[in-house]
């Protein structure tokens, strides 16, 4: 349906104060290149605010949001909070990001870039603000690999002028007090506030197979009798590890009651539940992606005991083997997984998700008991 | 757009909550069009998103020569033409598992005994518990055969019983009003009502279901939306096809019967219903059912003011000249079949009184379009609409249904200048270009609403008998009709002189969709 997108206008170092006059400049003035001679469409579903820690990071991220924008048209104001070399203390750039959209339309985005040397970086948020348009839902994406709240004052007043908050816990090198940090946030963060992690995003194929194959439909009675569960994670994979076991927890009614971290990196928790305990454990392998590799759902069933396996395979493709049973057939594509896709998916999505709420409070019991 | 009680919280929050139930679909008419163009992959699309049950077999069931293997051949053929996802093979491997073909004629209790004896055999080994969907992607003459047959065989489990037995049927259920109650009535010989699943694909698109949302989720449309702001409706369906290789078809039904009786009344039925308490399928079928039940009956004289009716002639389509509907394969050199027709329609309750809807559809027209157009009364003949002259274009809401899904609304505004001049400007919401994302196939939203049990968005008895009832009025008028001569529009253009007649005041005219 679409071609690529690519930045229309190369981006133009314009002064901070100008840039909402020199973006309706930019509609103004015929457009340079190959598409010029298409009509031009100026779409925007939303504000999207991108905080970048540096200026390697906003590189990445500008690449990013050349894909986002071609699903989810946006003004996106990417603020890069420590700039190298800077001529000046805030500098601005203004660009157009278009693709074509078929029957010889092109769409086009707004894309402000706003770098702040160190001592400048607490004037972004004022500085971002002045640029949201009205009556459009703000979205924050926070890229930087740490606990959002780590962000101190700077992520509080971006956080508080937008309505959703988009952030990954995928990579977090302290996730146990990452957990805690962040759940504590959300739970102070108001009832209306929108959080995403897109770790939990990740997870969705994995929940999705799990719910399936474990339906009472299929292995009735199952759900009540689990009595152990087994992740093999890759390297900076915990977090989301840790979510799964936090949702299949506060699903399922277990409730937290020891932790140990043995060593081979490996944390085991134990759970009450309503028929009795149950034993997960969390095994870091030493190489890899950051990714899910494998659980495994163990049950005392009817017939004696029963072990569902949920493994990632090749292609990004999740399988599921139950020995002996007929789920053993059943696969299921993880999809695209990049940053961008699953920012440009939890874009829309302007409802709080009450199942990842109950997961993250869950998690921060589990991180809790770990540091008891 | 509803979501079911699950007994499985581990399902709760995940993008789709509509659960189906493990299940056999056996598709009537395996090997046909309808199969490979559409239902397989459909199928296949929602195996892709993680939404078809765990337990799944899909079985073709037709007379033609094929097995397993070579049903399998046709079915990859069909998503790798007719899929909007491209054929990935871990998935087609895994998909392919679930296809099986049953051979045999519908007409022969062997071949539903057959069916029965594979069902059994297969089953066990893809997870299904029994439950079984039959897809009836048949001619209406053959429907009944079919229900007998599976009747015979014991394929059929009464009412809510678990496993369950759902039956899918295409339009059009009958030809007039006494052939639908007669198909109804072989159906409910064998199902009960909540067991049947009347498909219409038009109730599955997006913009279709958007209706809903757009008229109920938004405060600013509500109040507007009845005699007192909305000067007529439009609806139209236009396509830009002529009959094709549906001679055979379409000489018995035309326009009427193919467009209006179903996707036509059913549009309109969204447009016009009255707000439902919940988005329960009977509710909401309630309250469709309503405004069927208000339509003001079309017959006699009536028929003849306030319907045309047209065929087309010869023309030019995208540059090419194109024969006129007697002219076509298959077709009766003297057929007097309508390829056109247009309607001035009323609802007479409380909110649509005097407000004409106008519904239009056409074969050969210049383009495909379909959409609903809401076109509300002017301002008052003072300020800037005080010249009666040239009065100012009044406010109208679009809905466009296909092609460019989306919603325009035209305002007035100033041109730039220091003279006041108003100038209709469009205000365009395009499903394409602000969300970017792919809208699923109808099939594919249908096809699991019926494995989760959700009738919202099909047909129930009583509505396609109210819709049969008033459309048979309208044809009972023209068959006492004391000519039978039928208007003529040029293939490419939007319709007859007649309809131009229908609509037009001052500030009304057919809308170019």
């Amino acid at each position: 349906m679409t071609q690529a997108a690519q930045p229309d206008f190369v981006a133009r170092p314009v002064d901070v104060g100008a840039v909402e006059r020199e973006l309706t400049r930019l509609w103004s003035r015929p457009k340079p290149g190959p598409l010029s001679e298409e009509p031009v469409t100026r779409a925007c579903m939303s504000n999207l605010i991108v905080y970048c820690a540096n200026d390697a990071d906003a590189s990445f991220a500008q690449e990013e949001i050349a894909d986002i924008v071609q699903r989810h048209p946006a003004r996106v104001l990417l603020l890069v909070g420590s700039a190298g070399e800077q001529p000046s203390d805030l500098e601005a750039y203004v660009s157009a990001v278009c693709f074509t959209a078929g029957a010889g339309r092109q769409i086009c985005s707004e894309n402000v870039t706003i770098s702040a040397h160190e001592s400048a970086r607490r004037r972004l948020p004022a500085t971002a603000r002045s640029l949201l348009i009205g009556d459009l839902p703000t979205a924050l994406w926070w890229t930087p690999a740490n606990p959002p709240p780590s962000g101190g004052e700077l992520f509080g007043e971006l956080a508080a002028m937008a309505r959703h908050v988009i952030y990954d816990s995928e990579g977090w090198a302290d996730p146990v007090r990452g957990v805690v940090s962040l759940a504590g946030w959300v739970a102070g963060a108001g009832s209306s506030a929108i959080v995403s992690d897109l770790a939990w995003r990740r997870l969705s194929p994995w929940r999705r197979l799990i719910g399936q194959a474990l339906d009472p439909a299929l292995e009735p009675g199952a759900l009540d009798a689990i009595d152990e569960v087994e992740i093999e994670h890759g390297p900076h994979a915990l977090p989301k590890a840790w979510l799964l076991i936090g949702w299949l927890a506060a699903r399922l009614g277990w409730r937290p009651v020891g932790a140990r971290v043995s060593p081979g990196d490996q944390i085991a928790w134990s759970f009450d539940s309503e028929p009795g305990s149950v034993r997960v454990t969390a095994r870091r392998q030493a190489q890899g992606d950051p990714v899910l590799r494998r659980t495994s759902i163990g049950w005392r069933g009817a017939s004696g005991r029963v072990c569902t396996t949920f493994s990632l395979g090749r292609a990004g493709w999740i399988a599921v083997d139950r020995p002996g049973a007929f789920a053993s057939q059943r696969i299921l594509a993880r999809g695209d997984l990049t940053r961008a896709a699953l920012v440009t998916r939890q874009l829309p999505k302007l409802f709080r998700d009450p199942v990842f709420r109950d997961a993250l409070a869950v998690s921060r019991a589990m991180a809790e008991a770990l540091v008891r | 757009m509803l979501e079911t009680t699950s007994h499985n919280p581990l399902t709760a929050g995940l993008s789709h909550t509509l659960l189906p139930e493990p299940c056999s679909i056996v598709i009537f008419g395996g090997a046909g069009d309808l199969s490979r163009r559409k239902l397989v992959p459909a199928l296949y699309n929602l195996m892709l998103d993680g939404l078809l049950p765990a337990g799944i077999a899909i079985v073709g069931f037709a007379r033609t020569d094929l097995d397993d293997a070579r049903f399998r051949q046709l079915a990859r053929a069909g998503i790798e033409k007719h899929s909007r996802r491209p054929l990935e093979e871990p998935a087609w491997s895994a998909f392919e598992k679930r296809l099986f073909f049953v051979r045999g004629p519908f007409g022969e209790a062997s071949s539903y005994a057959d069916l029965a004896k594979r069902l059994e055999a297969i089953e066990p080994g893809c997870g299904v518990p029994g439950n079984r969907i039959f897809y009836l992607s048949v001619p209406p003459s053959a429907m009944g055969t079919c229900v007998e047959g599976l009747r015979g065989a014991g394929l059929v489990r009464a009412g809510a019983a678990r496993p369950f037995s759902r039956i899918i049927v295409e339009k059009p259920i009958g030809r007039d009003l006494a052939s639908a109650q007669a198909l109804n009535d072989g159906l409910a010989a064998s199902f009960r009502e909540d067991q049947i699943f009347r498909i219409d694909h038009y109730l599955g698109k997006e913009t279709v279901q958007n209706l809903l949302v757009m008229r109920f989720a938004n405060a600013i449309f509500e109040p507007l939306w009845n005699h007192k702001y909305v000067d007529h409706v439009q609806i139209t369906v236009a396509e830009e096809e002529g009959v094709g290789t549906r001679a055979g078809y379409y000489e018995e039904a035309g326009a009427l019967r193919d467009m209006v009786q179903n996707h036509i009344l059913q549009i309109l039925c969204l447009t016009a219903m009255e707000p439902p308490w919940t988005l329960s399928a009977d509710v909401v079928r309630d309250h469709k059912l309503e405004v069927l039940s208000c339509l003001r009956s079309i017959s006699g004289s009536d028929a003849l003011r306030s319907v045309v009716r047209a065929q087309y002639g010869s023309g030019v389509h995208r540059g090419v000249e194109v024969p006129g509907y007697r002219r076509e394969p298959n077709v009766r050199p003297d057929s007097v079949t309508e390829t056109y027709v247009a309607i001035e329609a009323y609802i007479d309750n409380w909110r649509w009184a005097g407000v004409p809807f106008f519904l239009r559809t056409g074969k050969r027209m210049p383009r495909r379009a379909s959409e609903i157009a809401v076109q509300f009364k002017g301002v008052p003949p003072i300020l800037f609409n005080a010249d009666a002259a040239s009065p100012l274009e009044a406010n109208v809401l679009a809905l466009r249904i296909q092609p460019d899904e989306g919603i325009s609304l035209r305002v007035a505004t100033k041109l730039p200048g220091p003279k006041v001049r108003i100038f209709p400007v469009k205000m365009d919401f395009r499903y394409g270009t602000t969300f970017g994302e792919q809208s699923p196939e109808a099939y594919e939203r249908l096809l699991l609403d019926v494995m989760a049990g959700d009738a919202t968005l099909f047909m129930r008895r009583d509505a396609v008998e109210a819709s049969w009832r008033w459309v048979t009025n309208i044809l009972e008028a023209w068959e006492d009709a004391a000519t039978r001569w039928l208007p003529e529009y040029s293939a490419g253009t939007w319709g007859p002189l007649e309809a131009e007649k229908l609509i037009q005041s001052p500030l009304r005219n057919w809308r170019t969709p």
